[in-house]
Parts: C-alpha cells; sequence; structure tokens
C-alpha cells in the first residue's frame, strides 16, 4: 500500500478510536450507553443524523450515477432529502415523546405486549443487520479497488473498528464518529467542488460543454429516461425512497439523544441542510467526474461507478487527494455501520433481553453488559455475513432495507400514533404483510429473477426494481384490515396516548410509566 | 379544579385542531410540488425537457425542490413555535 494512503487511515482510525476512549468513560448506564445521555444539541444530532445517513452509497454511488446517468442520478439525491419532512412532520417528536431507547418502546407505548415487542426488535434486527451487510460488502469491495487491501482484510478491518466504537462507547462514541464524518465529508467535497470550478476557470458554461463532450449521452445527458425508463419504476423508487427514511430504526433512535423537541426539529432541519447541500456538492462531482475524468475511463476502471469520486480526486490533485478521499469514504462507511450496530444493539438488549427475557427485571449492570455483548455478537455477525456473501447483490439488500422500512415499520408507526381504531392486531399484521409483501416482490422481481445475472435464471414475474408501489400499500392495507377486522379487543386510552405523543404531556388522571 | 379541568380541555383542543390544520396545509402542498416531479416527468415530459434560460425545466424543478424542502422545513419550524406557545396555554391551565 502507497504511504500516503496507509497516513490517512491511521489517522481516521486514530482519531476515531480517541473518540472511543473518551466515549467509554461517559458509557456507564444504560441511558449513557443507549442515547448519549440525551445530551447532544439539535445542531450536534443533525451532524450525526447525516453522517448516519448519508452511506457510501450515496457519497460514492450517487457521483457515479449522476456521471453514468446525468438527471435520473440526481432523482435518487431528490428522494432522499425530500424523505425528511416526512420525518419532521409525523414522526420526529412523537417518537422523543414516547420512546425511551428503542423504536419498540414507542408502539409498546399504545399496545403494551410482548408480541409488540418482539415483532418490533424483529423488524429493527432485519433492518439494520440487511442494511449492514449491504455496506460492509461495498466498503470491502471498494478499499480492495482503491488501496489493493485484501477484501477480507477490508471487511474485518471495518467490522472491528465498528464493533470497538459501539461495544465500548456506545451512542457517545457513534454519535462524535457520526459528527466527525460529517464535518470531513463535507469540507473535503466542498473543496473538491470548488476545485473543479476552478478548473474550468470558474465558468459553468465551459464544464458543462465539457460534460456534452465527455458522455456519450451528449445533450440528453441533461434530460431524464436514461436510468429509470419505465414511469412506474420511477415513481415506485421515488416513493420508497420519500416514505423509507420515517421507518428506518437507526435514524429514529437518534431522537432520544436530544433533550427536548425544540432539539429534535433542530436536528431535523439541521440534517435536511446538510444532506440537501452535500446532493448539490455531488451533482457538481458527478458533472466534474464526466468532464474531466470522461465516461470511458470511469467505465474501464469500474463498470459501477463507485470509483468516480476518487478518480475525480486523483485526476484533480494526484495521489494525495486520492488518498484523503479514500480515507473519507472508509470513515463514511465506518460512522454508518456504527449506527446500524446501535441500533440492532438496542433492539436486542434492551427490548428481547431486558423486556422480554428478563421480564424488566434486569439491574443496571446486566443491561449494560448484555448491551455491549449483543454488540459484539451483532458485529461478529453481520462482519461473517458479509464475507461469506462477498458476490451477494447489494443493490438488492439496500432495496429491500428502504422498501421494508416504508412498508412494513412506517405504516405501523404512523397508524400507531394517529389512527384511533387502530389495534394491536392490526399493527403485528401490518409489519407482517409490509415485510412478506417486500421480501416475496424482490424475490420474483429483476433482482432475483434474470437471465443474466440473476439468483434465479429465469424471466422475472415482476417488472419493478423497486416494488414499493406495491408493498407499502400492503403494509398499510394489511395493517388497516387487520384492525377492522380484530376490533373487539380491550380498547386503549388513545386521548391519552394522543396527548403523550404529540405533547408529551400525560393526563392528569392517568401518568403511566410506559417503561 | 373542574374549571382549570375544562379550559385544560379546550386549550388543548385548539393547539390540536390547529396542528391538525397546518398539518393539512403543508403536506397538501408538499405532496402536490414534491409528486409533481415524476407525474411531469410521466405526462409532460416534452414540455419539461425545454430550456428555460438555458436550463432543461426539469433541472429547475429539481432545484426547486431542494428549496422548498428546505423552505417547507422553516415554515414547520416557526408554525411550531406557535403551536408550542399554545401548549404552554394548555399546561398553565392544567396547573390552575
Amino acid at each position: 500500500m502507497n504511504l500516503t494512503y496507509f497516513i490517512f487511515f491511521i489517522c481516521i482510525v486514530i482519531c476515531t478510536l480517541i473518540i472511543t476512549y473518551w466515549a467509554a468513560r461517559r458509557s456507564k448506564t444504560t441511558f449513557q450507553f443507549y442515547t448519549a445521555s440525551g445530551s447532544l444539541t439539535g445542531f450536534q444530532n443533525g451532524l450525526a443524523i447525516a453522517g448516519d445517513y448519508i452511506s457510501a452509497a450515496s457519497f460514492l454511488g450517487i457521483v457515479g450515477a449522476i456521471a453514468f446517468n446525468g438527471f435520473d442520478g440526481f432523482l435518487y439525491s431528490l428522494g432522499f432529502l425530500i424523505s425528511y419532512l416526512v420525518v419532521l412532520f409525523f414522526v420526529a417528536e412523537p417518537v422523543h415523546h414516547l420512546g425511551r431507547y428503542s423504536l419498540g418502546d414507542v408502539i409498546y407505548a399504545r399496545f403494551p405486549s410482548n408480541g409488540i415487542r418482539w415483532i418490533m426488535a424483529l423488524g429493527t434486527l432485519t433492518i439494520s443487520i440487511f442494511y449492514m451487510i449491504p455496506q460492509l460488502v461495498a466498503s470491502g469491495l471498494l478499499i480492495r479497488l482503491l488501496l489493493d487491501i485484501n477484501y477480507s482484510i477490508s471487511v474485518v478491518v471495518i467490522g472491528s473498528l465498528m464493533t470497538i466504537y459501539v461495544v465500548f462507547g456506545g451512542m457517545f462514541a457513534t454519535s462524535w464518529v457520526q459528527i466527525v464524518k460529517t464535518v470531513l465529508l463535507m469540507t473535503s467535497t466542498f473543496f473538491l467542488s470548488l476545485i473543479v470550478f476552478s478548473y474550468y476557470d470558474w465558468d459553468l458554461a465551459t464544464l458543462l460543454g465539457e460534460v456534452r463532450l465527455g458522455t456519450p449521452l451528449g445533450d440528453q445527458f441533461f434530460l431524464s429516461g436514461h436510468l429509470l425508463k419505465n414511469p412506474l419504476e420511477m415513481f415506485s423508487l421515488y416513493i420508497a425512497l420519500i416514505l423509507g427514511t420515517a421507518g428506518l430504526p437507526h435514524i429514529l433512535i437518534r431522537f432520544y439523544t436530544v433533550k427536548n423537541v425544540i432539539e429534535v426539529r433542530k436536528s431535523v432541519l439541521t440534517a435536511s441542510w446538510i444532506i440537501g447541500l452535500f446532493y448539490i456538492i455531488t451533482l457538481v462531482l458527478g458533472l466534474g467526474t464526466v468532464a474531466i475524468v470522461g465516461y470511458d475511463k470511469l467505465v474501464t476502471t469500474d463498470p459501477t461507478g463507485n470509483l468516480a469520486a476518487p478518480l475525480l480526486a486523483s485526476a484533480l490533485g494526484g495521489d494525495f487527494l486520492l488518498a484523503f478521499i479514500s480515507a473519507i469514504a472508509f470513515t463514511t462507511v465506518v460512522a454508518v455501520v456504527a449506527g446500524l450496530v446501535i441500533s440492532a444493539t438496542t433492539a436486542f438488549s434492551h427490548d428481547i433481553y431486558h423486556h422480554i427475557i428478563k421480564k424488566g427485571q434486569a439491574t443496571e449492570a446486566q443491561q449494560l453488559r448484555a448491551a455491549q455483548w449483543s454488540a459484539f455478537i451483532i458485529g461478529l455477525i453481520s462482519t461473517l455475513f458479509a464475507l461469506g456473501l462477498k458476490d451477494i447483490n447489494v443493490t438488492f439488500l439496500v432495496s429491500l432495507t428502504f422498501i421494508v422500512a416504508a412498508s412494513s415499520n412506517l405504516p405501523v408507526i404512523l397508524l400507531t400514533l394517529y389512527w384511533k381504531r387502530f389495534t394491536k392486531t392490526g399493527a403485528i399484521i401490518g409489519m407482517a404483510s409490509g415485510l412478506v409483501a417486500s421480501i416475496l416482490l424482490l424475490m420474483i422481481g429483476p433482482h432475483v429473477m434474470n437471465l443474466k445475472n440473476g439468483l434465479i435464471a429465469k424471466e422475472s414475474i415482476l417488472t419493478l426494481y423497486n416494488p414499493g408501489i406495491i408493498s407499502i400499500p400492503v403494509g398499510f392495507l394489511g395493517a388497516i384490515l387487520g384492525s377492522i377486522l380484530f376490533r373487539n379487543q380491550q380498547a386503549s386510552d388513545f386521548e391519552a396516548f394522543y396527548r403523550k405523543a404529540h405533547t408529551g404531556m400525560e393526563t392528569s388522571e392517568k401518568k403511566e410509566h410506559f417503561f | 379544579m373542574e374549571t382549570g379541568r375544562t379550559k385544560e380541555l379546550e386549550a388543548f383542543t385548539i393547539w390540536r385542531k390547529s396542528r391538525k390544520r397546518f398539518l393539512i396545509l403543508i403536506v397538501s402542498i408538499a405532496l402536490v410540488i414534491f409528486l409533481g416531479l415524476p407525474v411531469c416527468l410521466t405526462f409532460l415530459s416534452t414540455f419539461m425537457h425545454r430550456e428555460f434560460i438555458g436550463i432543461p425545466l426539469i433541472w429547475l424543478y429539481a432545484f426547486f425542490q431542494i428549496i422548498t424542502t428546505w423552505l417547507v422545513g422553516w415554515i414547520y419550524w416557526r408554525k411550531s413555535l406557535q403551536l408550542d406557545r399554545l401548549l404552554t396555554r394548555v399546561k398553565e391551565e392544567g396547573k390552575t
């Protein structure tokens, strides 16, 4: 490995380990471990949310998608950004009011039962682990391409780091690693985009002219219809992206790390500003790649387009800038996977171990030990999966995550918070139908059934790559029908719940302890 | 005590209705704007590919969506502060 690369990587690793050491001394109770004592400001939490959300797929994938497909690549960015309004309007504040550590707490507050804890914990574990595997696989492949390190070593290094952050530093370490990542990512990509502009003497027209020359699409590059030819596919993708974020457990549990709803709102708004600015920067980087590196070189080096940003950095600043951008990509991956590990850990140790196995009677020390062991085991399992699933279709798992979150978690969260007639059975049926529909539709779609390179070498039954447009209504329908058909249950006090969920106030008659 | 609770309930109902009205309005506007892009790309593709001040309309619409996201977020922030003041009244009525 080149010495410059090695120095940058070591710097990043040392910096994050110092953060973890500092955080470990502040993670002595479950409240500290799971929520960083609710001590983050809205701005800090917004930076952490952006760090949690902007994955390698966003940073490297979208620059490549724009470089290859022009406008259609940019459409992904819009869906990711707009999704934060759904979080802001409907979900963020009630989650903060109702939950303590996990997403299961929120639904349990209305339907107190072990069944609800089980299903929410399983949903969180499924989403977090399914999302973690492609991140680890993609990062292993990427680091192998960039630095010529063996795939297994790359995965083991990233898997070990994410596990160390969470086991020793809990939410404190995870949050600060994510904050540092966001600051590094934003500043480095911003400066890279300035270098792109300065390369063309700050003349946008010249840059766009070079883009036309650099892509085989010519003028068509700036028009839509290259990646998402089918309008239904475009709608389906857009809807899944917009609704998916509000069902992602690792994003939602971040609202426990601030002390009040004003900070919750600040968190979402800060995250939306950072993510929006980031996607504008990725657009400049995508255009810069086509203009400076050129389509032919990009496709020859890496047909997936994931190396667009590193190639641009190399073309503009040689080995030094390439090493820096690669180190940023590495930080991007570890920050996202650490967030996923803590979300899965919370679901297992808080919902399953503390509430179900120990019936809420585990001591503080037992809970903390269980959380640390859970983080270790989840980190280990995900790393082993990533090592064994090197050839898995990464896009399939990422699609699955967003579609499951939008089809399974979101209907249950929204109906729990806003529909008076919603029942526990409706919640369980909604979760199950959304999950089954998402998996089934993806299995019969072209991600899996494909004559060329599919897991099943047959013509796909469903032509949609993103079946959200079908599975999301199935999730909602399952939850609604389940509630209507199984109505004769013990009615919960919806008014008291509504008040608690949306204002944080409890009625004077009924001050319940949900946890 | 009973009067205090009635007033608290009234204040809470006002808060709830104001919030609901605001959410319905802003979500409707946001839905039209955000789902407008895929709708326009599907049904008005030729029109959307026309240029305005040298930039294709689809790009202008895309940038408009980013600005709208931030603007809508800011409007929500302002309105929430107003609603929080109403909520403080609910809490005060509850204490009396």
